[in-house]
């Protein structure tokens, strides 16, 4: 097969550089994948595959940065909003598919006693906070360093534009330190609403790192005792875990659950559902958008939500996930590399173990990207439920390839 | 409430007078090393003349600058002594003496001689040509080279003087992940680097090896539009023109200090 070019999506980038600031602003940005080895404009996409604007075909192991939990294009997800749009999505009022995605994440989510929708991930968590700071009466939050809750002031990993005052009140720990949250817990006694986490750690550019020691059992119960809500961010890893949400898959129970990224395969979807007694704090804390009752959004998690539960969905990315992840593991280990394979199944990264610069790293994930598999170098990747078994054999006889390149330029 | 925002700016107001301070005279003023290697008038001006000069800030930084043998030499080892001290008695007193104000510093030490005083202003002017160059003036590929040469030093210098005394970068500096990040125009440099260890930041000139994240400027132009803030930096990345490989979040992190470093000396 010979290796893809990306002339086409050079050629937007330029375009787009006059017109929007970065040319592609935000997570999708070129300039932490490896800049002319991958794509940068996407055309269609079908199952776990897509195509780039050049006509290069990949298998997506990347699923829209999380979105696509299904597959592209759903059939019966597309299909529910295409009845939708022909009635409409936007009206002044929402519509009865609100109320009937909301009571299906109450029946699916087992902490949830209320459910409440908005767009973004951000959105969700900044709101998640503020229910946690209006229902406790306190300021101050607990967060792990290097987690990722969105783009909002409070939380964004960037630097540009804000106040020493926007992170005030959050009061960092790292993942799996009790010690260090408990010592947290102590200095801020009585002015900690929450603790926000992800359910599992997964920064950027770093290994995935699964609970260890009862971390969440021994958090929960000190939660419990200093009157602390914890507040799951399952916006990344939510529903491909276990659609009962990922606190249920680490044994505990969360007050507040973040979603978005997967609960509507692809459409633009977020959901905060809570325990009972947060529901009226959280009716005194402003909450809306323009969009955010749309109900082509809302179809499309309904489908979603009865598909996954009628395919297992979460039990088919178990299954490719752990192939893939076995399939690098071999890989690496014949041709003499040090591969490190971190995270859930579904939620895979593997970078190479004797290195912090990812430079072994950007060349394999280049030299796969130019063999048609999507692995971005740094940020942890998804599989979807329309991978099968050879599409996962495929991607792995590619990786093979990848794998000897960067054997023959690093020889470890 | 009134009183408290008044405070704020106060204290904004003074620490940019200590950064910008730090800046002028452990960032910007050593560039008269590379002004002279490179420059005739000032290699004209510093003819025969053998002096030493230490400035030094009240309370803040000081530096010791050694002119000889046709060149100049800095450092901030303060177990030198200088022919001649000039202290200053506030960081603004410095400030407004590198803006090119008429302010008598305090000779402390030595002699002070009239015409050095003169030929150092005529220095400052000259180096000036070159971090704030003309449009005309960068007309000249070698003189352009040189104006990226001394700015990608006044940069890497700068980033260290910000991590240290400047309340947004030090916090920064804190994410910025240790190691060594090299920045390099190509076909041939110049290249300069910064190391983080142990939370101390330190400019590097020329190439390392094995720099943890490297970037490299596709020519004199990118790097210079860049530094001026002439070019939007996502769309150079990906379109080419400069490149990262290796440990990106250390040169992201470090990006946004260069980027205050170019806001303070605007
Ligand atoms: C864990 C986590 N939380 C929050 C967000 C923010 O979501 P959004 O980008 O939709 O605002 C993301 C997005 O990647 C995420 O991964």
């Amino acid at each position: 097969m010979s290796e893809y070019k990306f002339n086409r999506s050079l050629e937007l980038f330029k375009e787009a550089a006059r017109y929007i600031p970065g040319a592609i602003p935000g997570h999708m940005t070129p300039a932490i994948t490896v800049p002319g080895s991958f794509p940068y404009f996407a055309e269609k996409a079908e199952g776990c595959r897509y195509w780039d604007v050049d006509g290069n075909e990949y298998i997506d192991f990347m699923c829209g940065y999380g979105p696509i939990v299904l597959g592209h294009r759903h059939p019966k997800v597309d299909e529910a909003v295409r009845a939708q749009q022909a009635k409409g999505s936007c009206f002044n009022h929402p519509t009865e598919l609100q109320v009937k995605a909301a009571k299906l994440l109450v029946e699916t989510v087992k902490i949830a006693d209320w459910a409440i929708f908005a767009k973004n991930g951000s959105d969700v968590t900044t709101y998640a906070l503020q229910v946690a700071r209006e229902f406790t009466q306190r300021d101050c939050v607990i967060a792990c360093r290097g987690g990722y809750h969105g783009g909002h002031a409070w939380c964004t990993p960037g630097h540009g534009g804000l106040t020493p005052e926007d992170k005030m009140h959050i009061h960092l720990v790292n993942w799996n330190d009790f010690d260090e949250f408990k010592a947290a817990v102590e200095k801020y006694k009585g002015q900690i609403a929450a603790f926000i986490s992800s359910p599992y750690h997964h920064p950027t550019f770093s290994d995935q790192y699964m609970p260890e020691n009862d971390w969440w059992n021994k958090v929960r119960k000190l939660c419990d005792e200093e009157g602390i809500l914890i507040i799951v961010d399952d916006v990344r890893a939510g529903w491909r875990l276990n659609i009962a949400g990922s606190d249920q898959h680490f044994g505990f129970d969360a007050d507040m659950i973040c979603f978005s990224k997967a609960i509507a395969n692809g459409y633009p979807l977020s959901a905060l559902v809570g325990v009972e007694k947060l529901k009226l704090a959280s009716t005194r804390v402003f909450f809306t958008g323009s969009f955010w009752a749309s109900a082509n959004e809302l179809a499309a998690c309904i489908a979603t939500i009865e598909e996954m539960k009628a395919i297992d969905a979460s039990g088919k990315m178990w299954k490719v996930g752990t192939q893939f992840q076995e399939g690098l593991r071999k890989l690496g280990a014949q041709h003499g590399l040090k591969v490190s394979v971190t995270g859930p199944a579904p939620i895979p990264y593997m970078k190479f173990a004797n290195e912090g610069d990812f430079r072994r790293m950007q060349l394999f994930s280049a030299e796969a990207s130019k063999r048609g598999v999507f692995l971005h170098p740094h940020h942890n990747w998804f599989v979807s439920a329309a991978h099968t078994e050879a599409d996962i054999d495929q991607a792995l006889a590619r990786c093979d390839e990848a794998f000897a390149v960067v054997k023959k330029t690093f020889g470890d | 409430m009134a009183n408290e925002m008044t405070c704020k700016c106060k204290c904004a107001a003074e620490e940019r007078q200590k950064v910008v301070a730090h800046l002028n005279m452990l960032a910007v003023l050593p560039r008269l090393e590379e002004l002279v290697q490179y420059d005739a008038d000032a290699q004209e001006l510093i003819k025969g003349m053998k002096f030493s000069i230490r400035f030094r800030v009240m309370g803040g930084p000081s530096i010791f600058i050694a002119i000889g043998n046709g060149k100049i030499t800095s450092t901030t080892d303060t177990t030198l002594s200088a022919d001649t001290g000039l202290l200053f008695t506030s960081y603004e007193q410095a400030n407004r003496m590198f803006a090119g104000e008429k302010v008598v510093p305090i000779p402390y030490w030595g002699a002070w001689r009239m015409s050095d005083l003169k030929r150092f202003t005529q220095l400052s002017t000259l180096l000036e040509k070159y971090l704030k160059p003309s449009d005309e003036s960068l007309k000249d590929p070698g003189f352009k080279a040189q104006v990226v040469k001394m700015t990608l030093h006044t940069i890497a210098a700068g980033v260290a003087q910000l991590a240290e005394h400047d309340s947004k970068a030090s916090h920064w500096a804190k994410s910025v992940p240790e190691g060594v990040a090299m920045f390099k125009v190509l076909p041939e440099g110049p290249a300069a680097c910064i190391s983080v260890q142990g939370g101390k930041f330190r400019p590097i000139w020329g190439e390392v090896k094995n720099p943890s994240v490297t970037t490299t400027f596709k020519d004199i132009d990118t790097a210079l539009n860049l530094f001026t803030g002439k070019l939007d930096a996502f769309a150079a990345l990906g379109d080419g023109d400069v490149r990262m490989s290796g440990l990106i979040p250390m040169a992201d992190h470090l990006n946004a200090i260069i980027d205050r470093v170019g806001w303070y000396l605007k």
